[in-house]
C-alpha cells in the first residue's frame, strides 16, 4: 500500500510542475516580422493542405491553392524566397504567436472576436456559404434542413450561421473539412455545409453532389499576423490592393475559382 | 510577447467545457465497462481449453490492437454507416474493442500468474473446475492484475479524446470548437489538459482504491 500513497503525492506535485512548464511556454519572437523577413530573405507563410482550392496538396504532391498564390505575390513583393508551412486549425495560432511563421493565409475568416488573439489584414476574399447535398437528395435549400442533419467543420463561423438560418437542422460538427466531407458520402450527413468555393472544390472531385441554396452569409477572409505586426500588415494590405489594382488578382481568382470576383478589394490612395 | 493570455475565456466556455467533461467521463467510464466484460471474455477464453475458443480469442486479441484506435472509430462512424449508430456510441464500441484486447491480455496474464498448484489443490479438495475458477483462480489473479488495469483505464480516458474525430463533443472536441471561435489556442488547449490531468488522477486513484477494496482485501482474508 506505500506504493499508492507515495504516488499520490507525487500526483500534485508533478501537477504543478507541469503547469510552471506551462507558464515558461511564454512564446517568443524577433521584435519585427518584417525586419526579420528581410534579415532571412525568406518570407515562412502558413497554409492548409486540406481545403481546396485554397491550399491543398495537388497530384505533385505540392501545395497549391488561392492562398498560396496570394502568398507567393507578396514574398514576390518583399523581394524574398518563400517557404510554405502547413497549418491546421490547432497549429495556426501557436505557430503564428511563437514566429515560426510570419503570417498565416489559410481561409480564416475574420471576426471581432478573433482578433482578440491575432491581427488581420484586410479582406482578400469574400467567401459565401452554401450548402452540399446529393444529386437525388430532397434538400433544395436552407428551408428543406428541418430535422436533416447537416456536416460541418467545428468552431467556424459557418456554423454559427447555419444554426441561426436554418434552426430545426441538426448540425453535425467535424474537426475537419475532410471529414465533414466523408460524412456526407457516407451518408452519414444529409447535407454539407461550407464555403462556397471550398464545397465546389469538394463537388469537382465527386459527381453525384450538387451545390443547393444559393449563397447565404458573408465570410471575410483575412491574412493573419501577430499583434503589433502593422509593419508587415501594412505591406500585406499594400501588396494585396496593389494586386487588385495590377489586374493580377483578378488572374488568380480566376485561375482558381472560374469566375470573374465579384467583391473587389478595397484600395487606398497611395498619398 | 506580443501575445497576451486571455484566461477568461475559459471562464466564457466553461458551459461547454464542462459539457465535454462530462461526455469525456461518461464515454470513457461506459467503454471502461465495455472493454472489461470483452476483455475479461476475451482473456479467459484464451486461457481455455477448448481450442476454437482460444482461437477466437487470439485472432480477436490481434486483429483489435493491431489496427490504430483511429481506424476503429472511423470503422465503426464511417464504415458502418448503416447502422446508423449515434457517434457517442460508436465511440463506446471503438474504444470498449480497441482496450478490451489490452484487457484481454492483462487477464491472461493474471490467470498464467495463478501457480498451478492453486488450481491443482482445489480441485483435489473436491471442488468443481467451475468454483476452482471462482474461489481460487479468479481472485488471485484480479489481485495480480489490478495495478495494470488502473493504469490501462487512466490510459482509456485518454484515448477518448481521439472520438473527436468522428464528432463526439467530449473535451478535445470542445477545444477545437473554443479555438475555432477565438482563436484562443493557448488558452483552450492548456484548459483541457488541467481537466484532462484531475480527471486521470481521479479515476485511476479511485479504480485502484475500488479494485483493491472489493477485489484485492476480500481475496486476502481467503
Amino acid at each position: 500500500m506505500t506504493w499508492s500513497t507515495t504516488r499520490s503525492r507525487w500526483v500534485p506535485a508533478l501537477a504543478l510542475l507541469f503547469l510552471g512548464l506551462l507558464g515558461a511556454l511564454a512564446p517568443v519572437r524577433a521584435d519585427d516580422a518584417l525586419e526579420a523577413i528581410k534579415a532571412r530573405h525568406k518570407l515562412i507563410a502558413g497554409v492548409k493542405n486540406d481545403t481546396p482550392p485554397f491550399g491543398y496538396i495537388d497530384d505533385k504532391n505540392e501545395v497549391v491553392g488561392f492562398d498560396v498564390d496570394i502568398v507567393r505575390e507578396i514574398a514576390k513583393a518583399l523581394e524574398v524566397d518563400l517557404e510554405l508551412v502547413k497549418v491546421t486549425s490547432p497549429t495556426r495560432i501557436p505557430l503564428l504567436v511563437s514566429g515560426n511563421i510570419d503570417l498565416s493565409a489559410a481561409s480564416m475568416t475574420h471576426t471581432r472576436e478573433r482578433e482578440g488573439a491575432i491581427d488581420f489584414s484586410i479582406t482578400y476574399y469574400t467567401g459565401a456559404q452554401s450548402l452540399l447535398v446529393p444529386a437525388e437528395s430532397s434538400i433544395k435549400g436552407l428551408d428543406d434542413l428541418s430535422g436533416k442533419t447537416v456536416a460541418v467543420q467545428q468552431g467556424t463561423t459557418l456554423e454559427k450561421t447555419l444554426a441561426k438560418a436554418a434552426p430545426e437542422a441538426k448540425i453535425q460538427s467535424f474537426r475537419d473539412y475532410t471529414t465533414a466531407w466523408l460524412a456526407l458520402r457516407q451518408g452519414r450527413a444529409d447535407a454539407f455545409t461550407g464555403s462556397y468555393d471550398v464545397l465546389r472544390g469538394f463537388a469537382r472531385e465527386a459527381p453525384g453532389f450538387q451545390i443547393v441554396g444559393g449563397k447565404f452569409s458573408l465570410e471575410p477572409f483575412g491574412i493573419g499576423v501577430r499583434h503589433g505586426d502593422w509593419q508587415l500588415r501594412n505591406v500585406v494590405n499594400a501588396v494585396l490592393q496593389d494586386l487588385w489594382t495590377s489586374g493580377r488578382y483578378r488572374e488568380i481568382y480566376l485561375k482558381w475559382f472560374q469566375v470573374e470576383p465579384d467583391v473587389p478589394i478595397e484600395t487606398w490612395p497611395k498619398g | 510577447m506580443s501575445y497576451s493570455f486571455d484566461w477568461g475565456v475559459l471562464w466564457r466556455y466553461r458551459e461547454a467545457l464542462l459539457g465535454g467533461f462530462a461526455l469525456t467521463l461518461a464515454l470513457s467510464i461506459v467503454s471502461l465497462m465495455g472493454a472489461l466484460g470483452v476483455g475479461m471474455l476475451a482473456g479467459a477464453a484464451a486461457e481455455s481449453e477448448r481450442r476454437w475458443a482460444r482461437v477466437i480469442a487470439a485472432a480477436y486479441v490481434e486483429i483489435a490492437r493491431n489496427v490504430p484506435l483511429l481506424v476503429h472509430l472511423y470503422v465503426w462512424y464511417l464504415g458502418l454507416t448503416t447502422l446508423k449508430l449515434p457517434a457517442f456510441w460508436c465511440g463506446v464500441l471503438g474504444l470498449s474493442l480497441y482496450s478490451g484486447a489490452y484487457v484481454a491480455e492483462i487477464v491472461r496474464s493474471g490467470l498464467q500468474a495463478v501457480p498451478a498448484g492453486q488450481r491443482a489443490a482445489g480441485l483435489a479438495s473436491g471442488l468443481s473446475p467451475r468454483q476452482v475458477l471462482r474461489h481460487i483462480v479468479y481472485p488471485q489473479a484480479l489481485r495480480i492484475v489490478a495495478p495494470s488495469l488502473a493504469g490501462l483505464f487512466s490510459q482509456l480516458i485518454k484515448d477518448s479524446s481521439l472520438a473527436s474525430v468522428i464528432s463526439v463533443a467530449e473535451l478535445t472536441f470542445v477545444a477545437g470548437a473554443i479555438e475555432g471561435d477565438t482563436f484562443r489556442t493557448f488558452e483552450a488547449y492548456i484548459g483541457i489538459t488541467v481537466l484532462y490531468l484531475v480527471a486521470v488522477t481521479a479515476i485511476s486513484q479511485l479504480t485502484l482504491r475500488t479494485l483493491r477494496s472489493r477485489i484485492v482485501e476480500p481475496a486476502m482474508r481467503y
